[in-house]
């Protein structure tokens, strides 16, 4: 029912903006006013690290901010020229982005960071525009004339399940939500820059002596108002002039109340955390305070503050002193109930930006082994490629172990984390098995899966923005154990990426001896097979010890230790193609093509498991939320197959198993 | 007979047998895991994993696009034929006639601990009771009933007297097993000191009960203008609710009678002297469908339950119980909560799930009962494997190095 009242509300209120609706009396609001230069960098940095209370946690307002311009936008910046972004860039961060949606709503109503996938969907809404490409970004002035439309459809694919959405029903559900959280972002915040009627009575202009009409100062009349509300109630006639005006009061307060209702938990409670763990949003703060006794003004000064942003936007330098003050003021109250101390070390983790450093860096890497394949004699075109290789490496075990430190937890937790980690465990496997060998593929193969893995990690981000805001996000009960979650995940996952490595390394083999590179260099193809069963056997190993532990972790949790879930299926069915490999090498069934063609198959065995099961919508363990990854798996693993068949007719027609081979042998 | 005995020791403890029941047995998981979206989990388990051999009927190989089919139906071995040929191979070939020396000390460990696991889950199918007790605050009980077998009961409560002043309650109970295959012939059951005969028909794993009517017709007889109707199987198995059609006769005046899990009442026969339709007077019984009733040594009394979410979300993050184990005489205050169990007298009680009564709306505690000798079993096996994967891994690796460096010294030199 909220929402409905708010859907009406804000329709309502955006059909005649700024002039609300519904009965409300018009609230006064300063003219709008542009920002015409770049938010100096010591603003950005005070900014980034006030405190937020967002999914069940308390995160830097920094990567509040990320993950909501990622939501809207599919990007991490936004492009809006004329050099607002930091050192007069065309782009703005999120952080900026966040902040023009606070301080200059009008302005940041023309960015365009809507991501449309399909602009037919605008057409259903009666918008038309003629030139612009299929796939586009739009600004929210640009969308609103057919909001109505929108909301309109949204509501009607919202009452299908999910599984019966169309995928145009899905992006009209995606836009739509996305243009509420947008509009939450600005109409939250009008609690800072709204001119409250206090002088429009001899009562209320008593009881408010002072000319500033903001929310603080309605709070701190607020025993004044009180006594004219009791006075009025208790009074046979009260004077209608009065009533009028208290009345229009209420109404403006209703409003600023419903939208902030809808924004960031920014308000620190002055209780310790066990007393009340949840933040307070603006319209319980006002509420809390205007009640006698209710807050003690613990909330007032950080409105103040926040309206002091508003006061001083148009200066910069005033601006920040006052972003400055309100860091200041939050981070001291967050502090004093023990939930600061990490913000600033995930301000710096986003900051530095570990993972798209390390994608960087194994490109580099990948990029000087192409060189050297050309020049292969040259044995010092191998320093690069290990120097970037490790560098790229360190720069992920970095993220990976300040993620860890971040959330007090192993490290991983989240489907997100498994790619983190299996790109790790890949790249350092390859790594030692190069040390061992020296013969260049494993580390050639590792910095290129390095590479690819950063480049998936990086767009499940992206994907984890949408439908969960966060890759920090809190653990239901059942995963609030960090033993199991080191040994039970961390030592299947490691599995994971030991089938993934073992799957690599037989494209190296098949595709080598397919195209016929370096055939007559048999040394190379049988170091290749070793590094293959190595792997295998590495895989092996923890897949087992890991799926054994998990379901003894199951047996503490469940009360039964192995259940035919299907995530304890894929762990087997990873556990059971490996051992099949391992015994019918041992029992000679298989030689070298037939090792190379397993454990290329290896590969969508490990997919499924990782990924499939948790598609299939049934099971206990539906923790990871997986919506449209179906086509990437789906994808990944028809390549595979139909590689792996192309591998086996080559073998059977072409290779050692053909007719040609076989003659030659008997001969 | 020794060439026989050798080489049956030859192929049951062959590779090729290992490797195509490996194969078998991924073959077997795969398909029970993608039939799970059909038939749920509980079905599964029972047709694939408890079975003698399965026919997979043609599906989507998912995750492969949904046009791609298994071509014909496929006959498989169930789990119970590849569980025991995998341990006569794990036998025979893993610690009999594999060769015993340094090398393959690894693999033998490995295969102990392998053999470790498969009797803890032998035991675990062979002598365990589980199932679930819901307790709102300062309720107790001395039983758990299963989440998946169902007894036909037949109960005479007693009036209270001098030896009883709380009334007794005698109970025969017919097991599930007993019933499960009946369709339409009737099968009789007696018992000498209950006074008259049962006869049963029509069992229905899950249905419903419908006034008759002309746009259904039940497979089993009506009674009194009602019929059972046959539902499709649930996802979630402990949801369905069987049925049967059952006559009493011989002692009581012969009727015949709906028995339905969801019946919030049960059906009642009366004995005694009859005279025409009417029954003069007698002894009453009551029949119906229940979940299996399994008992603790113990009893056991919610004293507490907390649950706390994340903040600002509706994600729980904690939920416990604060239990008393009452034994007598004696009693001692547990907690249970997620992850870890209360671990009593062979029977281990684990934090399951919470709710709401839709009877009188009072919050309760759900937790999971199972009594399994093997419970820690799996554990103790887990390290054996990895001691002796390690050991086999790690000898193999060690060489390779060895040889690897012993090739480049040779190289340089």
């Amino acid at each position: 029912m909220q929402t409905v009242n708010r859907i009406l509300f804000l329709v309502a209120l955006l059909a005649a903006w700024p002039a609300t609706a519904l009965g409300l009396q018009t609230p006064e609001f300063p003219e709008p006013t542009q920002r015409i230069e770049p938010y100096p960098a010591e603003l950005l940095r005070a900014a980034a690290e006030i405190p937020v209370q967002q999914g069940g946690r308390v995160k830097p307002l920094g990567t509040a901010a990320d993950f909501t311009l990622m939501r809207l936008n599919s990007r991490r910046k936004v492009e809006v020229g004329h050099g607002l972004g930091a050192g007069g860039k065309d782009k703005l961060t999120s952080l900026e982005f966040m902040l023009d949606t606070w301080l200059f709503p009008e302005q940041a109503r023309r960015y365009r960071v809507f991501y449309v996938r399909d602009k037919e969907i605008l057409e259903a809404t009666g918008l038309d525009f003629p030139g612009r490409k299929r796939t586009e970004r739009f600004s929210y002035e640009e969308l609103a004339p057919g909001r109505l439309q929108l909301m309109e459809m949204a509501q009607s694919a919202s009452e299908k399940e999910g599984k019966d959405r169309s995928t145009r029903e899905s992006q009209i559900l995606g836009l739509a939500s996305n243009m509420r959280e947008f509009e939450d972002l600005f109409l939250s915040m009008e609690f800072m820059r709204v001119n409250l009627p206090l002088q429009a009575s001899p009562k209320l202009a008593a009881a408010f002596p002072e000319v500033r009409p903001g929310v603080s100062a309605l709070i701190e009349g607020g025993d004044g108002l009180r006594e004219i509300a009791m006075a009025m109630g208790s009074s046979p006639n009260p004077d209608p002039a009065e009533m009028e005006a208290f009345a229009t009061l209420d109404n403006v307060m209703v409003g600023i109340k419903e939208f902030g209702s809808f924004g960031l938990s920014i308000f620190p409670p002055p209780e310790t955390v066990e007393v009340r763990d949840e933040w307070r949003t603006v319209d319980e703060v006002i509420d809390e305070e205007l009640v006698e006794g209710g807050l003690r003004g613990a909330g007032l000064d950080l409105i103040r503050a926040f309206e002091e942003l508003e006061a001083t936007k148009t200066d910069m330098g005033a601006l920040t002193t006052s972003m400055v003050a309100l860091r200041d003021l939050s981070s001291q109250r967050a502090g004093a109930r023990g939930e600061f101390e990490k913000i600033p070390l995930e301000v710096s983790f986003y900051r530095a930006n570990y993972f798209m450093n390390a994608l960087v860096l194994f490109l580099a890497a990948f990029l000087f082994a192409a060189i050297s394949w050309l020049a292969p004699q040259r044995d010092w075109l191998q320093a690069p490629v290990w120097i970037f290789g490790v560098a790229g490496l360190g720069f992920l075990v970095t993220g990976i172990v300040m993620r860890c430190i971040l959330r007090d937890r192993p490290p991983v937790s989240t489907l997100y984390e498994t790619i983190l980690f299996i790109a790790a465990v890949k790249v350092a496997v390859a790594m030692a098995t190069e040390f061992i060998q020296r013969k260049r593929f494993a580390l050639h193969a590792g910095v290129l899966l390095g590479a690819g893995y950063m480049f998936l990690s990086n767009k499940y981000e992206l994907r984890e923005a949408v439908t969960s805001g966060d890759t920090m996000p809190q653990l239901v009960a059942v995963l609030d154990t960090n033993f199991w979650l080191a040994t039970h995940v961390t030592t299947v996952t490691m599995g994971y990426a030991a089938g993934l490595l073992a799957a690599a390394l037989a494209h190296v083999w098949l595709i080598g001896q397919m195209l016929g590179i370096g055939r007559s260099n048999k040394d190379f193809y049988r170091f290749v097979q070793r590094a293959i069963y190595g792997v295998l056997c590495f895989g092996l190993l923890f897949a087992v010890v890991g799926t054994i532990l998990g379901g003894v972790w199951a047996n503490d949790s469940w009360g039964r230790f192995w259940g035919w879930d299907p995530k304890e299926n894929g762990a087997l069915l990873i556990c059971l193609w490996m051992l099949m490999i391992l015994h019918a090498r041992l029992g000679g069934y298989i030689k070298q093509f037939g090792l190379a063609w397993l454990a290329l198959l290896t590969g969508p065995v490990v997919a499924f498991s990782w990924w499939g099961v948790n598609l299939m919508g049934v099971g206990l363990h539906s923790y990871g939320f997986t919506d449209g990854v179906l086509g990437v798996l789906r994808s990944y693993i028809v390549i595979e197959v139909v590689f792996a068949w192309l591998a086996l007719a080559w073998f059977l027609l072409l290779g050692p198993g053909g007719p040609a081979q076989r003659t030659a042998a008997k001969a | 007979m020794n060439n026989f005995l050798q080489t049956l020791t030859r192929v049951l403890g062959s590779y090729w047998l290992s490797v195509s029941i490996l194969f078998c047995m991924f073959l077997l998981t795969y398909f029970g895991t993608l039939q799970q979206v059909e038939d749920g989990l509980y079905v599964v388990q029972q047709e694939y994993f408890y079975s003698l051999f399965v026919i997979q009927d043609p599906i989507p190989l998912f995750p492969l696009p949904a046009f791609v089919k298994l071509p014909f139906p496929l006959p498989l071995p169930g789990g119970f034929t590849l569980m025991g040929l995998l341990s006569l191979n794990l036998f025979v070939g893993g610690l009999i006639r594999i060769r015993k020396n340094s090398r393959t000390v690894g693999i033998i460990v490995t295969h102990v601990g392998m053999a470790f696991l498969m009797t803890a889950g032998l035991v675990k199918v062979l002598d365990s009771e589980d199932g679930y007790v819901a307790l709102a605050e300062g309720e107790s009980s001395g039983w758990f009933q299963s989440h998946f077998l169902w007894d036909l009961v037949v109960f005479e409560a007693q009036a209270p007297d001098g030896e009883n002043p709380e009334g007794a309650l005698r109970e025969w109970i017919i097991p599930q097993e007993l019933f499960l295959d009946l369709d339409n012939t009737p099968r009789r059951f007696t018992a000498p000191d209950l006074p008259f005969e049962l006869e049963l028909a029509h069992y229905m794993r899950h249905s419903q009960v419908l006034p008759q009517g002309p746009m259904w017709t039940s497979p089993a007889p009506g009674v009194a203008g009602y019929a059972l109707r046959p539902l499709p199987n649930q996802q979630e198995a402990e949801t369905h609710l069987p049925a049967l059609w059952a006559r009493v006769s011989n002692g009581v005046e012969p009727q015949e009678l709906l028995l339905w899990g969801g019946a919030r009442f049960p059906q009642v026969v009366t004995t005694g002297a009859q005279d025409g339709d009417t029954v003069a007077s007698g002894e009453r019984f009551g029949l119906g469908l229940r979940k299996r009733r399994f008992e603790f040594p113990w009893e056991i009394r919610l004293e507490d339950f907390h649950m706390e979410e994340h903040p600002g979300t509706q994600m729980a993050s904690e939920y416990r119980s604060d239990v008393t184990q009452i034994e007598g005489d004696l009693e001692q205050e547990v907690r249970i909560e997620m992850n870890k169990p209360m671990r009593r007298d062979g029977y281990i009680l684990y934090q399951a799930s919470y709710g709401r009564r839709s009877t009188d709306g009072r919050l309760y505690s759900q937790f999971a009962v199972v009594r399994n000798p093997s419970d820690q079993w799996p554990k103790y096996a887990c390290y054996v494997i990895g001691i002796g994967m390690l050991i086999a891994f790690g000898q193999r690796l060690t060489k390779y190095i060895q040889s690897q460096n012993a090739q480049r010294a040779k190289a340089a030199s």
